[in-house]
C-alpha cells in the first residue's frame, strides 16, 4: 500500500503491530504512530492473507468451489457456503427443498453462535480478562460437536450444496441440539455476569471509538457493527432468505440495536453487548427452526443439479456473523463461473480503523480491533 | 535505612562491599593485639568453648552505658541469660534500662540467646563516645554440646540514642579463619538457603495458580508431572534452563543481563524481614516496613532496565508503564501501612504482630474503619506494585506482546517470573503481618506461643494458612478481572487511593490519640468493625460464592464438565 507513512514525525514513535501480534486476530499489520501511549494514527496494512479465492472460483466448477468458500471466513464458514449456494441457485434458477432451507438456517445460526463465541471471548482476552475466553470456547466446542455430527467437520464444514445441503439431520441430533440450547441460555447470563457487566470492562469500553449511524453507513459497515451504531438493518429480517421469513415473525423478532446503555450509542461496549444479544436471538431462531423442520418430509434435503451451465449474473446476500456477506457471480455457460466476487464485513471495518484510532491509546486500539470483530481471512480472501 | 542497605547486601552476598566500607565507619580504636581477628559485622559468629572474647562497642551515643553481656547464671534452671542492649526488648516484655559501667545486670531471659557468657567491663575511653569493653574473658559454655552464637542484630538497637550503634567490634581470640571470609560464607549460605527454600515455594505457587486457573476455566490444570502435577514447576524450570540464552543483537548486553537479577533481588530481599512464624524470621529489623518498601523498589529499576536494554519498543513501553505504575502505587501503599504504624508505634514486623492478637477482633484490620480502608488500599496497591491483574499493564500480553520481558528467554525469563510469583507470596505475607494478626494463634498470648514448641509450630501453620488464603484471593482476582487502561490505572491511584490512604492515615492518627485514654471506645469500635466489616461483609460475600456454585451446578448437572468428549458424556448422563 503506497500511502502507508513509514516516516515518523518529531516526538513520534512508529510501532509495528503485527503481522505477528497476539491481538491482531490473524495476520494483519498496523503501522501505529504513537506519542508515548497515545496514537496519532494507525494505518491498517492488509493483504497478508490473500489467497486469490475469487480467482479460484473462476478455475473450478460451481460445485467444486464449495469447499473453498469455507476459507473465505473460517470462523463462520457455514454462511460462506450458504451465500455461494444461493448465488449459484439464483444464477441457474434451481429449486431448493424446504428441508434444506431449514437445515441451512439451523447450521447458519449454530455457526453464528460459535463465531460470536470466538469474537466475544477473544475481545475479553484482549482486554486482559482471560477466563471468558475458555468459557466461550467451551460452548463453541459443543457447537462444533453438533456440527461435526451433522456434516463431519468442525471448522471448514463444506455442508451446503448447490440445490440443498450435504446430509440430513437425525431426530437424535435434533434432541441434542435442543438440549444444547437449554444449556446455553443460562450460560449467556453467566457470561454477562462474568464480563459484559464487569465494572472495569464497562469502563474500558464505554464511549470508546464511538461510531455513529451515519458514519457506519458511510463506511459501509454491516452486521453487528452497523446495528451497534443504532441502525436496525438485518438481512434476515429486512431481506428474508431461506426460511427466515417464516421464522422471525413467529418469535417476535426485533432487530437488536445499540442503545448506548453504558455510554454512547455505537461505542465498543455496544458492539460487545450486541453480539451477546445475537446469541439470545440465535437460540430463539434455532428453537423455532428445529420446530418447523419437523413438518418437512424427511430425506428431501438435496435436489442436485444435473448439468450446471448457467448463463447471466446473480447476486445473493446472507447475514453472516460479521454482517452482510454477498456473492456476485457471472456465468457464461461454462461449468465454472466467469467471475465471482465476495463482499465481506471485515474489509470495510478495517477501513474505519485509521479514522477511529486517532487519539486512542495502544490498549484501546486493541479493543477497537476486537470490537469490530475483524477476521483476517475475511478481509483479504 | 542504612540497616536496610546492610541487609540487602547480606542477601546479595556482597561481603566485599560491606568489608570495604566498614573501616571508614569505625572510629579510631586501638588495633587489636596480633593474632586476634576482628568481627565487625552484625551477623552470627560461632564461638568455641574456651574462646577468648573481646568486645568493643562504639555506640555513637555521647553518654550512658549501653551494653551488657551476661553470664548464664541459671542455665540449670532453664533460664540462661541474654545478651542485651539497653533499650532492647528481651522478648518477654522487659527492656534493659539501667546499667552502670562495669556492673553486670540481669534483665531477663530468652531461650534463643542462651549460651553467651562474657564478663564485660565498660570503659570510658575519654573520647566521650566510645564505650569499650573488656579483653580476654573466657567464654562459658552454658549449653553442653552447643556452639555459642554471639549475635548482634541491628534490630535490637531500637531505642538507642543515635540509632546506629551497631558498629560493634568483637575480637575473638583463637579464630584462625579471617572473619570476613566467614561472614562472606555466611552471607552466601543465607542467600542460598533463602533461594532453596523460596524457589520451591514459588514453584508450588505457580502450579497451584495454574490448577486454580484450570478449575476456573473448565479445564485441567497441570496434572502430569509428579503426583497430580505438583512437580510441574520442576519440569518447567529444567526446560527453561536448557533453552537458548538469547540476547538480541542490538540490546545493551550488560544491562540486559543485569535486569532480571535486580528484579529478583528486590523481591527476595524482603524475605529478610518477613516473619514466617513466632520463631522463624531472618532479622527482625526495627525498620522492617521501611526496609520492605525500600527494597521492593529495586524491581522497578530492573524492569525499566530490562525494558530499555532490550531495544524493543514493546519492551520499552512495558518498562515505562511499569515505572509510572510502581512508583505511583508505592505512595498509597506506604501511607496505608503508616496508618497501622501509628497504632502500633513500631516498624518491626514481629512487634507489629505482637501488638495484635490471635482473634480477628484483635487484628489491625478491624481496629477502626480507617485501618480497614488502609487494608483495602494497601491490598490494591500491592497488586499494582506486583504487576498482577487488573494492573498487569507492564506485561499486558494482548497489547505489548509480553511487555518488558518480550525479548527475554530461558533462564533470565524464568528469573523474572520467579520474582513475579514470589511477589504474590510476599504481598500475602505483608498483608498478613500488618493487618491480619500474622502468626498469632487464637486464644493464646504471644508469650504463651513463644514458650511452647507445639504452639510455635502452630503459629507457623497459622501464618502459612493466612498467606495461602490471601494468595488464593490474588489468584482468583487475576483470573476474573480484565485489565485497566494506563490512564485509568493512574487516575485510580492519584485521585482515589492516594487521598484515601492519606485521609485514613490522618483519621487513624486522630483516632489513636482519642482512644488512648478511652479503652472502652477502642474495644467498642473493634467489635463493631469486626461484626460489620468482618462478619456481615464476609457473609454477604460467601452468599455470592455459594449462589455462584449453585448456578454452576445447574449449568453442569452431571458434574462432568472436564470429561471428553464433552458433549457425548453429558448427554448420555441425562
Amino acid at each position: 500500500m503506497s500511502e502507508l507513512v513509514l516516516v515518523s514525525g518529531e516526538d513520534e514513535m512508529i510501532l509495528n503491530m503485527g503481522p505477528q501480534h497476539p491481538s491482531t486476530h490473524g495476520v494483519i499489520r498496523f503501522i501505529v504512530h504513537t506519542d508515548g501511549e497515545i496514537i496519532s494514527r494507525a494505518e491498517p496494512d492488509v493483504g497478508y492473507l490473500h489467497r486469490a479465492i475469487e480467482h479460484i472460483a473462476e478455475k473450478c466448477t460451481y460445485e467444486g468451489f464449495m469447499p473453498y468458500t469455507d476459507r473465505v471466513d473460517y470462523v463462520c464458514a457455514m454462511t460462506a457456503n450458504h451465500v455461494w449456494a444461493s448465488a449459484v441457485e439464483k444464477l441457474a434458477a434451481l429449486p431448493v427443498p424446504p428441508r434444506a432451507h431449514h437445515l441451512r438456517v439451523i447450521s447458519d445460526e449454530l455457526n453464528r453462535i460459535s463465531s460470536h463465541c470466538i469474537a466475544l471471548g477473544a475481545m475479553a482476552m484482549d482486554l486482559g480478562a482471560i477466563t471468558p475466553f475458555p468459557y466461550a470456547l467451551r460452548e463453541r466446542e459443543y457447537v462444533n460437536d453438533l456440527l461435526e455430527e451433522l456434516c463431519g467437520a468442525r471448522l471448514t464444514y463444506n455442508y451446503h450444496r448447490i440445490g440443498g445441503v450435504g446430509w440430513d439431520m437425525t431426530d437424535a441430533w435434533r434432541d441434542k441440539a435442543l438440549r444444547f440450547l437449554d444449556h446455553f441460555v443460562p450460560v449467556i447470563d453467566e457470561f454477562d455476569r462474568l464480563i459484559t457487566m464487569n465494572e472495569i470492562f464497562v469502563k474500558r469500553l464505554a464511549n470508546l471509538a464511538v461510531i455513529g449511524g451515519e458514519e457506519a453507513i458511510a463506511y459501509g459497515l454491516v452486521g453487528p457493527n452497523l446495528r451497534a451504531a443504532g441502525v436496525a438493518f438485518d438481512l434476515r429480517a429486512d431481506m428474508p432468505y431461506a426460511t427466515y421469513g417464516d421464522i422471525l415473525p413467529k418469535i417476535g423478532w426485533q432487530t437488536p440495536v445499540g442503545s448506548g446503555r453504558m455510554g454512547q450509542t455505537g461505542d465498543a461496549w455496544d458492539r460487545f453487548w450486541l453480539r451477546v444479544e445475537e446469541w439470545r436471538w440465535s437460540v430463539k431462531i434455532l428453537r423455532e427452526a428445529l420446530d418447523q423442520i419437523q413438518a418437512t418430509p424427511r430425506g428431501e434435503f438435496l435436489i442436485a443439479p444435473k448439468r450446471l451451465r448457467p448463463k447471466g449474473d446473480a447476486m445473493a446476500r446472507v447475514e453472516a456473523a460479521r454482517g452482510d456477506m454477498s456473492c456476485y457471480v457471472i456465468g457464461d455457460g461454462a461449468p465454472n463461473a466467469y467471475r465471482a466476487r465476495f463482499r465481506t464485513g471485515s474489509f470495510n471495518a478495517m477501513g474505519l480503523v485509521r479514522e477511529k484510532s486517532r487519539g486512542l491509546m495502544v490498549a484501546d486500539l486493541v479493543a477497537l480491533i476486537a470490537s469490530l470483530d475483524i477476521v483476517a481471512p475475511e478481509i483479504d480472501r | 535505612m542504612r540497616a536496610s542497605i546492610v541487609m540487602a547486601m547480606l542477601v546479595l552476598g556482597l561481603a566485599g562491599v560491606a568489608r570495604a566500607q566498614a573501616p571508614e565507619l569505625l572510629p579510631a580504636i586501638a588495633p587489636p593485639p596480633p593474632g586476634e581477628a576482628h568481627v565487625r559485622d552484625l551477623r552470627p559468629t560461632k564461638l568455641e568453648r574456651g574462646d577468648k572474647l573481646t568486645v568493643e562497642l562504639d555506640t555513637g551515643a555521647p553518654s550512658g552505658p549501653v551494653i551488657i553481656l551476661l553470664r548464664p547464671a541459671a542455665v540449670s534452671a532453664g533460664k540462661p541469660e541474654a545478651l542485651a542492649l539497653r533499650g532492647h526488648g528481651l522478648g518477654d516484655g522487659r527492656v534493659v534500662t539501667d546499667i552502670d559501667a562495669g556492673v553486670e545486670a540481669r534483665v531477663g531471659h530468652d531461650a534463643r540467646w542462651s549460651g553467651v557468657a562474657v564478663q564485660v567491663t565498660l570503659v570510658d575511653t575519654g573520647k566521650g563516645d566510645v564505650w569499650a569493653a573488656t579483653g580476654g574473658h573466657r567464654v562459658w559454655n552454658s549449653l553442653p554440646g552447643d556452639d555459642y552464637q554471639l549475635t548482634f542484630f541491628p534490630g535490637s538497637l531500637r531505642g538507642l540514642a543515635g540509632e546506629l550503634a551497631a558498629r560493634h567490634r568483637i575480637v575473638i581470640a583463637g579464630h584462625r579463619v579471617p572473619p570476613t571470609v566467614v561472614s562472606a560464607a555466611v552471607m552466601i549460605g543465607v542467600t542460598l538457603l533463602i533461594l532453596l527454600l523460596v524457589a520451591p515455594l514459588t514453584g508450588l505457587l505457580v502450579v497451584w495458580e495454574r490448577k486454580i486457573a484450570g478449575r476456573m476455566q473448565s479445564r485441567f490444570g497441570p496434572n502430569r508431572v509428579g503426583p497430580s502435577g505438583w512437580l510441574q514447576w520442576l519440569a518447567d524450570a529444567l526446560k527453561l534452563i536448557r533453552k537458548e540464552d538469547l540476547i538480541p543483537t542490538d540490546a545493551d548486553p550488560m544491562l540486559f543481563r543485569l535486569a532480571p537479577y535486580l528484579v529478583w533481588m528486590g523481591i527476595f530481599a524482603t524475605f529478610v524481614v518477613l516473619p514466617l512464624s513466632e520463631f522463624a524470621i531472618v532479622a527482625d529489623l526495627n525498620v522492617g516496613l521501611l526496609y520492605i518498601t525500600s527494597v521492593t523498589t529495586f524491581t522497578v529499576i530492573g524492569i525499566i532496565m530490562g525494558g530499555w536494554a532490550s531495544n524493543s519498543k514493546w519492551s520499552l513501553l512495558g518498562g515505562m508503564r511499569s515505572a509510572a505504575q510502581i512508583i505511583s502505587y508505592e505512595l498509597p501503599a506506604s501511607i496505608a501501612l503508616l496508618s497501622v504504624v501509628v497504632v502500633a508505634g513500631t516498624l518491626s514486623p514481629q512487634e507489629l504482630i505482637r501488638a495484635q492478637g490471635g482473634l480477628p477482633v484483635d487484628w489491625f484490620v478491624f481496629r477502626s474503619p480507617f485501618t480497614f480502608v488502609a487494608f483495602v488500599i494497601y491490598f490494591i496497591s500491592a497488586l499494582a506494585e506486583g504487576n498482577r491483574t487488573p494492573f498487569d499493564l507492564p506485561e499486558a500480553e494482548s497489547e505489548l506482546v509480553a511487555g518488558f520481558n518480550t525479548e527475554y528467554s530461558g533462564f533470565r525469563w524464568s528469573i523474572f517470573s520467579l520474582a513475579e510469583w514470589t511477589n504474590v507470596y510476599v504481598v500475602g505475607a505483608i498483608v498478613t503481618t500488618v493487618f491480619l494478626g500474622g502468626w498469632q494463634v487464637p486464644f493464646f498470648t504471644a508469650d504463651a506461643v513463644a514458650a511452647s514448641v507445639g504452639l510455635r509450630a502452630l503459629s507457623l501453620v497459622v501464618m502459612l494458612a493466612k498467606v495461602a488464603t490471601l494468595t488464593f484471593v490474588i489468584i482468583w482476582i487475576r483470573w476474573s478481572l480484565p485489565r485497566f487502561r494506563v490512564d485509568q490505572m493512574m487516575s485510580l491511584c492519584w485521585k482515589w487511593l492516594l487521598p484515601g490512604a492519606f485521609v485514613a492515615f490522618m483519621a487513624q492518627a486522630a483516632w489513636t490519640w482519642l482512644v488512648a485514654t478511652r479503652p472502652a471506645l477502642d474495644t467498642g469500635m473493634r467489635w463493631t468493625m469486626f461484626l460489620v466489616a468482618g462478619v456481615l461483609l464476609g457473609l454477604f460475600f460467601l452468599t455470592l460464592v455459594v449462589r455462584a456454585f449453585r448456578r454452576v451446578r445447574l449449568l453442569h448437572m452431571d458434574g462432568r464438565q472436564f470429561s471428553l468428549p464433552f458433549f457425548e458424556r453429558r448427554l448420555q448422563k441425562r
